[in-house]
């Protein structure tokens, strides 16, 4: 099993940790991914504004070299390059005049369309699953983890396909329960972090941060696992922002990914979790 | 006594869809005449109580051609395209391509931005991208703090994630001809367009 990797720009920097437990991840799995050599960044959360058009261009320009690959299928993990590659996919479908004056800017006619998944859509697959479950080497089963899947994974739905319910999804809480870890049910799977205000407006990804964490912390949870660099950052170094103002949390954010690899029996000094800005080394020792 | 000004009449026939409303429904394909103001968008909308405009207002202002209105709000710079306003919509009006299109031509008609930074932010990144083929992210933070003067703010959250090896110091460029190739592409493209 081959698939191309979109191993994008925030996996290279603020998400280091989250492209190495997915190594070890695939790894264990026996998946093969391979990095498109040509790869540009995507536009992202910036293109958009600027220029509807580049927004566009950007994925279609990198699909095109994963096409010329020969692979049909790419991996896309950071949840932003992935609604964009959605996104783009549609349109691109969407509009006879645009189809054809993006293959001439990208210089590629797709005879078929290459298959944008993101690694949740690959894991639970009923065949990773139980190959998943049969590779667990550690009892993590006093983790009780509340899931969250932010918004750019699931919304427009009708654009991202995203192979789960858009208001309710399950993908990532039966991924952690396989390799044996609790999840909870909770009321906010799919609200908005605030995303890319990070920076420019602290104080309303921080209000936005704390609602999340709130209601984590409402139905028990002792951390909270995401599958999106933006998600990990805004809701892993708030917190500290957050406790000044007096509102304590001390909630790890792992990526989804990580917390397989550690069930996997990977070593935490071959993970990154030095990285994140709540100690979350804590947690686990509390267990085993 | 407060004086009641005229209240401007609005050609709101039914069926009826302003030059504004039309000019956005041609270039970005979504029709705000679809909207009937049930204000589930606003509802599910993070960022609703930040806005100069909610999403609801914003979408029958469109609709109204109030154009200079809409441009000179804070609301599109602030969406930051989760969809939820998109996803919910009874009509699917796709109110967050709106937002786009908003910003499309507010950047294009040179409108002086109601969030400066965030503005700014976004046309740091996109000028970074185009130089290094990638997003270098310890310079756009350095380079919006130099133009904001927001040095202090950012360069705690900037520390902290150099401290943490999340940044790196050094950019790394990567297929970066191809990229500024791409640029040139679309912004010709756009002119013509724009003309046609
Ligand atoms: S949810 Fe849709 S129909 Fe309702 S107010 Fe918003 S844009 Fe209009
Ligand atoms: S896409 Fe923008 S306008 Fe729509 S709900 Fe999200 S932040 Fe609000």
């Amino acid at each position: 099993m081959k698939y191309a990797y979109y191993n994008s720009c925030s996996l290279r920097s603020t998400g280091k940790e989250y492209n190495n437990s997915l190594q070890h991840v695939f790894k264990a799995l026996d998946i093969e991914l391979e990095e498109p050599k040509n790869w540009i960044c995507c536009g992202s959360t910036l293109a958009h504004n600027a220029s509807v058009l580049l927004a566009d261009i950007l994925p279609l320009k990198n699909l095109a070299e994963i096409d010329k690959m020969g692979l049909k299928e790419v991996m896309v993990p950071c949840t932003a390059c992935y609604n964009r590659f959605k996104i783009a996919q549609s349109e691109e479908k969407g509009d006879l005049r645009l189809e054809h004056e993006i293959e001439a800017i990208i210089e590629h006619k797709f005879e078929r369309p290459v298959s944008v998944l993101h690694p949740l859509e690959i894991l639970a697959s009923e065949e990773n699953l139980a190959r998943l479950k049969s590779l667990v080497k550690r009892d993590l089963s006093h983790l009780k983890v509340v899931s969250y899947y932010g918004c750019l994974l699931v919304r427009p739905h009708k654009e991202t396909g995203f192979k789960d319910n858009p208001e309710y999804p399950v993908t990532m809480d039966r991924i952690l329960n396989a390799v044996g870890i609790q999840t909870l049910d909770w009321s906010h799977k799919v609200e908005c972090c605030g995303g890319s205000l990070a920076i420019t407006r602290p104080d309303a990804v921080m209000k936005l941060t704390s609602k999340i964490l709130d209601d984590a912390m409402a139905v028990g949870a002792v951390a909270v696992a995401v599958p999106c660099t933006f998600c990990q950052l805004n809701l892993d170094i708030r917190q500290e922002d957050l406790a000044k103002q007096g509102k304590v949390y001390d909630m790890p954010v792992y990526y989804f990914t990580e917390l397989i690899a550690l069930a996997l029996g990977v070593p935490e000094k071959d993970l990154m979790l030095g990285k994140h800005f709540v100690e979350s080394e804590k947690v686990l020792a509390r267990t085993t | 006594m407060t004086e009641v000004t005229a209240i401007p009449e609005y050609y709101l026939t039914p069926g009826h869809i302003s030059e504004f409303a039309s000019n956005i429904k041609a270039m970005h394909g979504v029709d705000a005449n679809m909207c009937f103001q049930c204000s589930k968008c606003t509802s599910g909308c993070p960022l609703a109580e930040f806005m100069d405009m909610t999403p609801t207002q914003v979408i029958h202002a469109v609709r109204l051609g109030l154009k200079d209105v809409v441009l000179n709000t804070n609301t599109y710079w602030l969406c930051v395209a989760c969809g939820t306003c998109t996803g919910r919509c009874p009509q699917e009006t796709g109110l967050l391509k709106i937002m786009d299109a908003l910003a499309n031509i507010a950047i294009r008609e040179g409108i002086t931005p109601r969030e400066p930074a965030i503005a700014e932010f976004y046309k740091t990144g996109l000028s970074n991208i185009k130089r290094f083929g990638m997003m270098y992210e310890a310079g756009v933070a350095g380079m919006l703090s130099l133009k904001t003067g927001t040095l202090g703010r950012d360069m705690g959250m900037g520390v902290r994630m150099l401290q943490k090896g999340k940044l790196d110091l050094v950019p790394h460029f990567q297929n970066s001809g191809e990229m500024k190739k791409l640029f040139k592409k679309v912004a010709k493209k756009e002119q013509e367009m724009a003309g046609s």
